[in-house]
């Protein structure tokens, strides 16, 4: 394989570029057809989706906790 | 770069076409090692709450019942960027494993071209379907959701008693590198503690790597306007070709782009530096190159 190390080859060019990598899923601006939103698509086509209803869970409803910080706020597959 | 599933041709019409939603290429960081093209198939046994693929079940989507000449003829313009960054083809969806014979079937056909196949899975499905496919799949990029059986059905509407068959049984036979869990804070449906079981659960199982994510919700998600992400992949492809291009000795200066507007990370430019950079290498095969 001649990159071996394929994060720091995209990470060189993107500071040559000046591109901030903490944003680099959230760079979208073109409008692709037929990809959908778990495949890095369009965020355009995002819809909000409320939490479910107590009653849906059957009794499962689990109270919004801080997760301290066990959670990159920032994770790639799914949150680009 | 997303293509128009009318692009495929109709090689191989002998019942193991499936059906796909969309081929996105030039894939980096997200889908594995190196430069990917994800394969989105039709089809998934969950009913996630959240799904943010839901066409995956939706009848009226378009889709194409494609076979995999028909996809090796078309991933294999990729072949470069793949060999040398450790990159190849991932099958998502949808559930890609209820495809496992189209996916060996694939395999048998690249398997000369030293491409990394992965699959973002479930693992949902029955065992024989992954026992299928384990020996030839780099990597497994499982969505564990949650160990927990209640809160596990309570957000998919399934059992997840396969998935932990299936985890057990991938550890059990040395793939146990193979897997990538995904772990997810679910709103609304696990916590952090239920996050520490599952890891614990997973850790006895024997498995060993791990994704900590935060599912999307809602559209609430910044959107810079001013970078276009297109072009920041043409950028990372054209580096790559120059790369190989100075490894093989060959003589190559990409075109300055003058383009302005949107970009998709090709064009036919692009596309055409990358034929000639293959070809050329092609040409050298017997007496070797590097890549």
């Amino acid at each position: 394989m001649l990159i071996e190390n394929f994060d720091e080859f995209v990470k060189s060019i993107d500071e040559e570029a000046s591109v901030d990598p903490v944003f680099k899923n959230e760079q979208e601006e073109e409008i692709i057809e037929d990809m959908p939103e778990e495949l890095g698509g369009n965020p355009g086509d995002w819809v909000d989706i409320d939490p479910p209803e107590e009653e849906e869970l059957g009794g499962l409803w689990l109270p919004e906790k801080e997760l301290g910080g066990i959670l990159p706020p920032d994770n790639d597959i799914f949150s680009w | 770069m997303s293509i128009s599933l009318f692009e495929f041709g109709e090689h191989g019409k002998h019942g193991i076409n499936a059906p796909v939603l969309a081929v996105d290429r030039h894939r980096m960081m997200t889908d594995g090692n190196g430069v990917t093209t994800l394969v989105c198939f039709y089809g998934c046994p969950l009913s996630c709450k959240y799904c943010l693929n839901p066409q995956c079940k939706d009848e009226n989507y378009l889709k194409r019942d494609i076979s995999p000449l028909d996809l090796y003829l078309y991933v294999k313009r990729d072949d470069l960027y793949f060999q040398a960054t450790g990159g190849g083809v991932t099958f998502g969806g949808g559930e890609p494993l209820c495809y496992p014979t189209f996916i060996t079937a694939f395999h048998e056909i690249c398997e000369d071209d030293n491409w990394n196949l992965r699959v973002e899975t479930s693992l949902n499905v029955q065992q024989r379907f992954v026992e299928e496919v384990m020996p030839f799949i780099h990597e497994f990029f499982v969505d564990i959701k949650d160990m927990n059986p209640n809160i596990y059905k309570a957000y998919t509407g399934m059992d997840n008693g396969l998935v932990k068959d299936n985890l057990r049984m991938l550890v059990r036979n040395g793939f146990a590198e193979k897997i990538i869990a995904k772990v997810p804070y679910i709103k609304g449906f696990n916590s952090e503690n239920d996050i520490d079981k599952t890891i614990d659960e997973l850790k006895q199982i024997g498995v060993r790597r791990f994704l900590y994510l935060n599912y999307i919700t809602s559209t609430k998600i910044k959107t810079p306007k001013k970078v276009n992400r297109g072009k920041r992949i043409c950028r990372i492809l054209k580096e790559i070709r120059k790369t190989i291009a100075k490894a093989n000795n060959i003589e190559y200066a990409p075109i300055e782009c003058l383009h302005d507007g949107p970009c998709i990370g090709t064009c036919p430019k692009c596309e055409q530096e990358l034929k000639l950079l293959t070809e050329e290498l092609y040409r050298r095969k017997e007496k070797g190159f590097i890549i």
